[in-house]
């Protein structure tokens, strides 16, 4: 990769290491599949829609008479002619086996109920198939790649498109989205300046085996599926400006130590190219023309992956780990000079952090290792001066840590805030919940008259925050006596926060209001994410009273509670463990 | 010599997968639909036996209209119905009629199921046949087959 970001060509990777090419195969023919099978059972829908809706003015027009001529069924293969009567009278079977006897007009509303669900579901049909679609739709993207990669310009009004054993639906989708003509190879005279460029010993060598005899002419005189006598070569393949761009769909790839070039590609598609370098083409196809090939082939392989929703939503750091996790290639980013967007530049940034802040751990651990030693072995003047050093170093080393976990702090605030936005009105109802939780408990305060009251009467004294301080109080006392409600809540924090005031009121009154005060902060700005600013402002004021055991049992559900939520906030959870440790 | 061996394998599992397999689920197919008929037939017989019995002149029936709707329907004459005997032909039959039709088209449908059955029978040979073949080729040595019962 870091070669091509220097010369613009690629490293060399033998496709065999990458990937095992049945696999690719399966997995295209798995989206293929399933997308032929949605696509009848879209089929099924509409002609249910369409039945439902010829039932309605059927039911409708028939009250009209009262009786009607027809023919009764008598069994599959038998009838009476008879007549309808009771026209108004229908039953109508609403599941289970269970009939209900309704008029003409109640039975047309319960078709059109039917008919709501039955279009809900076309709906959902039809986005599964968008995102279908949206795999398929990545050719364009191929090409366009490729085009920029290789300097080359697809000019479509030159290009074409060429099918070979595809899928209907997929020769119509990429005809669709690509703005390209279908081409058709001419046939059997492998010499002629073909549409293609030139053929060579590569489209020989994919096409069939080079001995097989019997096959050699038949080849090219397929226009739509290149049939050898072995396999039907499936696969879409661009033409453009010289150079042909195979995208094969299940195509059988040799098993020879073919070597491939990769390209780097944009990292929001999980996609990749391989690019046969002409080189090596040349070297191939000497035997068999003896010209210098341009012969491009582009493996994407989009159809590997499982692009799944939450897959998609996530940034794209995640991304970038998460298609390394599934496929067993490397995904490339663009070179940070190209496009340098400003979130890559953000997440570049976040990494040299994250890289010096590891360094800087290491370069820690190894001062403590220093320390240790020294303090077992026997205390000489050098090491002593060689601790002091040492400490000298650690406190600078702390100072950076502070100010990178500050950094951090600021960089998590910002998201909290918009979090805090999205989940505002989720936010109001907590709060009313808690005024509700508030007024039980306050009963249950006054039942229990001790040093809380007395704790709550002087608050109402001299806090100016009193409802504050009363809804936390009031809380922490609901919280106490539900713990099972308050486990059930998504957002678990600001319970947590709240939660740890109470026993600290109680013991240490003139404290509260201290601590209190940046309790409403910390709750107002920290989401449901257990962010590192929450857990700090929590330790803020908790360090000082309440036991740690009882914390960190409730931070530890919590973490595993949201831990699956906010992947993104985990690198900064070591900062403060470790601060934790250091104090 | 190997090569040529190999080529034959190949064509003989070709031979399987593309020519014999999908004649055997063609030919399943095809008793199943007949087997329905036989039951269609089977349940009209029985339907009009039931008529005769209760001497039954006149029918109030409810009809699907589709998506399992019902309305009420009166047949004011039973005694005659009309059949389906085949190439969307109807024919009026009296009741002793049908039953004669229908004695008549069961056991012509019995005859096609057993010829099926046969047909089946003989693909499933076919298919332990060129099995055979494979494994001669092969040269593996021959599952013995399991005489008598096992217990």
């Amino acid at each position: 990769m870091e070669e091509f970001a220097k010369k613009g060509t690629g490293t060399v990777t033998s496709l065999a290491e990458m990937f095992p090419a049945e696999d690719a195969q399966k997995a295209v023919k798995r989206v293929q599949e399933k997308l032929v099978e949605i696509q009848n059972e879209l089929h099924r829908v509409r002609r249910f829609i369409s039945d439902n809706s010829n039932l309605i003015s059927l039911v409708q027009k028939l009250p009209e008479q009262l009786h009607h001529n027809i023919i009764v069924p008598f069994g599959k293969a038998a009838f009476f002619p008879g007549r309808l009567i009771h026209t108004n009278e229908i039953m109508v079977l609403l599941g289970e086996g269970y009939y209900a006897e309704r008029t003409s007009k109640q039975t047309v509303e319960i078709l059109k109920r039917r008919g709501k669900v039955l279009e809900s579901q076309v709906g959902s049909l039809k986005a599964i198939m968008r995102d279908l679609k949206a795999e398929t739709s990545f050719f364009d993207s191929t090409a366009s790649e490729a085009a920029d990669l290789s300097g080359l310009s697809a000019n479509s009004s030159m290009s074409e498109v060429f099918f070979a054993g595809t899928a209907e639906f997929i020769t119509d989708q990429t005809l669709s989205i690509l703005s390209f003509k279908e081409g058709r190879l001419l046939g059997r005279y492998f010499r002629l300046p073909q549409i293609s460029g030139w053929l060579n010993a590569r489209d020989w060598e994919f096409m069939g085996s080079e001995n097989d005899d019997e096959a050699k002419g038949s080849y090219l005189t397929l226009d739509k599926t290149w049939n050898c006598s072995k396999k039907v070569l499936s696969g879409v393949y661009f033409h453009f400006q010289n150079s042909l761009l195979a995208t094969p769909l299940g195509m059988q790839l040799g098993t020879s130590s073919r070597k491939w070039i990769e390209v780097p590609w944009r990292v929001e598609t999980p996609c990749f190219l391989s690019v046969l370098p002409p080189k090596e083409l040349a070297a191939d196809s000497q035997s068999m023309s003896g010209r210098q090939a341009d012969l491009f082939m582009v493996q994407y392989q989009e159809g590997l992956l499982e692009i799944t929703e939450d897959y998609m939503e996530e940034n794209s750091t995640e991304r970038e780990s998460e298609s390394g996790r599934f496929l067993p290639l490397v995904v490339f980013c663009p070179p940070k000079e190209d496009a340098p967007s400003s979130s890559e530049a953000d997440k570049a940034k976040v990494s040299v952090e994250d890289e010096e802040y590891a360094r800087i751990m290491s370069r820690l651990d190894e001062l403590e290792k220093e320390e240790l030693e020294a303090e077992c072995g026997n205390e000489t003047a050098e090491e002593n001066e060689q601790v002091a050093v040492d400490d000298e170093e650690y406190a600078r080393l702390m100072s950076r840590l502070d100010e990178l976990e500050e950094e951090e702090l600021e960089a998590e605030d910002e998201k909290i805030k918009d979090d805090f936005n999205k989940l505002s009105d989720q936010k109001s109802l907590d709060t009313n919940l808690r005024h509700s939780e508030g007024y039980q408990s306050r009963e249950l305060l006054e039942q229990t008259k001790d040093k809380k009251s007395a704790s709550e009467e002087f608050l109402s004294k001299c806090d100016p925050q009193k409802d504050l301080t009363d809804q936390l109080n009031c809380m922490g006392l609901a919280v106490q006596s539900v713990p099972e409600d308050e486990k059930s809540h998504g957002k678990s924090l600001p319970h947590n926060v709240i939660k740890s005031s109470p026993p600290e009121k109680a013991l240490m009154l003139p404290e509260v209001k201290e601590n209190v005060q940046p309790a409403p902060l910390s709750r107002s700005e920290v989401p449901a994410q257990s962010s590192k600013p929450g857990f700090d402002a929590q330790k803020a004021f908790t360090g000082s009273i309440i036991e740690h055991t009882h914390n960190t049992h409730i931070n530890s559900s919590q973490e595993s509670a949201t831990s699956s939520q906010s992947p993104s906030s985990q690198p900064s959870k070591p900062v403060s463990r470790f601060k934790m440790q250091r104090r | 010599m190997d090569r040529f061996r190999q080529e034959k394998l190949q064509r003989y599992e070709e031979f399987i997968d593309k020519r014999l397999k999908p004649d055997l689920v063609h030919a399943i197919a095809e008793r199943d639909k007949v087997f329905e008929q036989q039951k269609t037939f089977s349940d009209l017989r029985k339907n009009i036996e039931n008529l005769e019995k209760n001497s039954v002149t006149s029918l109030r029936t409810l009809v699907n209209l589709g998506s399992e709707v019902y309305m009420q329907a009166d047949v004011p004459d039973t005694q005659r119905i009309f059949v389906d005997i085949g190439l969307g032909f109807h024919v009026e039959f009296t009741w002793s009629e049908a039953l004669n039709f229908i004695s008549q088209r069961e056991e012509r449908l019995a005859r096609q199921i057993e010829e099926y059955t046969r047909l089946i029978a003989s693909i499933k040979a076919q298919i332990k046949l060129v099995y055979e073949g494979i494994r001669e080729l092969l040269q593996l040595p021959a599952e013995r087959s399991v005489q008598g019962p096992v217990f």
